[in-house]
């Protein structure tokens, strides 16, 4: 009887602590950052413009260079292991390299100038290209053997994500806009999560949302409290094109404990360095400043930050600390 | 950094910016490097098509995320 008291008041216990139904809010006083890893110097030539980005499990980091032309593979302490690539429209080639996405044992690698998605093995070998209509200005890692895309539409048509498999072939698709309003209003960058929720941050709209693998908004938060837009119009060749013109979000990162970070554009204290950090609810928790400015943030899967310093010449790696 | 370098890498960068460079260059005050290279990429020759005009959108998104913060 007593021990059965007792296991009932441990099992009270348990329930009482586990976290979720009933536990309080999330509360972050501060987020700092520790550097641990800085990848290319301003004379070693290991970087020259660096864009998109990945790492493995094992600490293996994927660079796009977009003025090398080229893909290249470091290893946990930043030396250089392969390279390849050069400028061109062939294959294996690059014009303009933009995104990277890790998926398994493939690369994916996004080219703004050519259709479609270059693909790479993990030592760098070419496996060859997945079609697309136009080029794409998307691309995210789900799940394993699945990944999200999306390009840009024309104005008055539906901006839509298509969830493809590691072949390229079409799994499932939905609008994120029944219909674009302006040009690049569909610019979206993208987290997801282990369950197959996307996150999206705007790129020309304070908008931010979670969705589920089907589409449907779960939540949705903007700074302004409305998804305000500033645009220009300008008339050429006899037509008018409305043109955003503040870039709000720049792109989107999940870490380890859940939080959603997503790196501000010009609209903030610090441009292109401050980060917000959202709880899975849609609450915003906290702020940090980058040190300095960057294009993109990636998180990888042991909770490791990647931004850009030195203008595109450095890869810097942080442990992100909540307090 | 050295000086010589960032302005090749920036330089470089512009030119990738304007996705399809086109000989026409709106002179406005109130425009800024990206919004002009946007302008001069839809007034660029027969840049009309749905594809010339994701270039040029490309080419501008690129601009205002890697290049205006470095200007």
């Amino acid at each position: 009887m007593i021990k059965a008291k007792i296991a009932g008041f441990l099992a009270g216990l348990i329930v009482l602590a586990w976290p979720g139904r009933g536990s309080a809010p999330e509360v972050i006083r501060s987020v700092a950052l520790e550097e641990v890893l800085s990848v290319g110097t301003l004379d070693d030539g290991a970087l020259v413009q660096w864009t998109g980005i990945a790492a493995d499990p094992s600490g293996r980091i994927y660079v796009l260079d977009m003025l090398d032309y080229a893909l290249k593979k470091f290893d946990s302490r930043g030396r250089l292991l392969l390279k390849t690539g050069r400028q061109g429209q062939g294959p294996g080639e690059f014009s303009a390299p933009r995104a990277l996405a890790l998926n398994g044992d493939r690369i994916y690698a996004l080219d703004q100038s050519r259709p479609g998605l270059l693909v790479f093995d993990t030592e760098l070998r070419y496996q060859g290209t997945i079609a697309a209509a136009r080029p794409l200005s998307m691309i995210a890692s789900v799940s394993p053997g699945r990944l999200a895309v999306a390009g840009f539409t024309l104005v008055g048509q539906p901006a839509r994500i298509f969830l493809i498999d590691r072949e390229g072939r079409v799994l499932s698709e939905f609008n994120y806009l029944d219909k674009v309003e302006f040009y690049l209003a569909d610019s979206i960058n993208t987290a997801a999560d282990a369950d197959g929720n996307l996150y999206l941050a705007y790129g020309y709209q304070d908008r931010i949302e979670k969705r589920d693998g089907r589409g449907r908004i779960l939540w949705t938060w903007s700074l302004s409290g409305s998804a305000a837009v500033e645009t220009d119009t300008y008339r050429a060749g006899g037509r008018e094109f409305l043109i955003p013109k503040k870039l709000f979000y720049k792109d989107a990162a999940l870490d380890r404990q859940g939080h959603l970070l997503v790196l501000c554009g010009g609209q903030t204290r610090h441009p292109s360095r401050d980060v917000y950090v959202f709880g899975l609810s849609g609450t915003r928790l906290a702020m940090f400043t980058l040190p300095e400015p960057s294009h993109c943030l990636f998180v990888d899967d042991n909770g490791f930050l990647y931004a850009r310093a030195n203008e595109g010449l450095t890869v810097k790696k942080y442990r992100i600390v909540y307090r | 950094m050295n000086p010589v370098r960032r302005i090749l890498s920036v330089g470089a960068l512009f030119l990738l910016g304007l996705g399809l460079v086109g000989p026409a260059v709106v002179e406005a005050e109130s425009l800024g490097p990206c919004e002009k290279a946007l302008v001069a990429c839809f007034l660029a020759p027969g840049h009309n098509l749905p594809w010339d005009i994701f270039a040029c959108l490309q080419g501008y998104d690129f601009c205002k995320r890697f290049v205006e913060p470095l200007l």
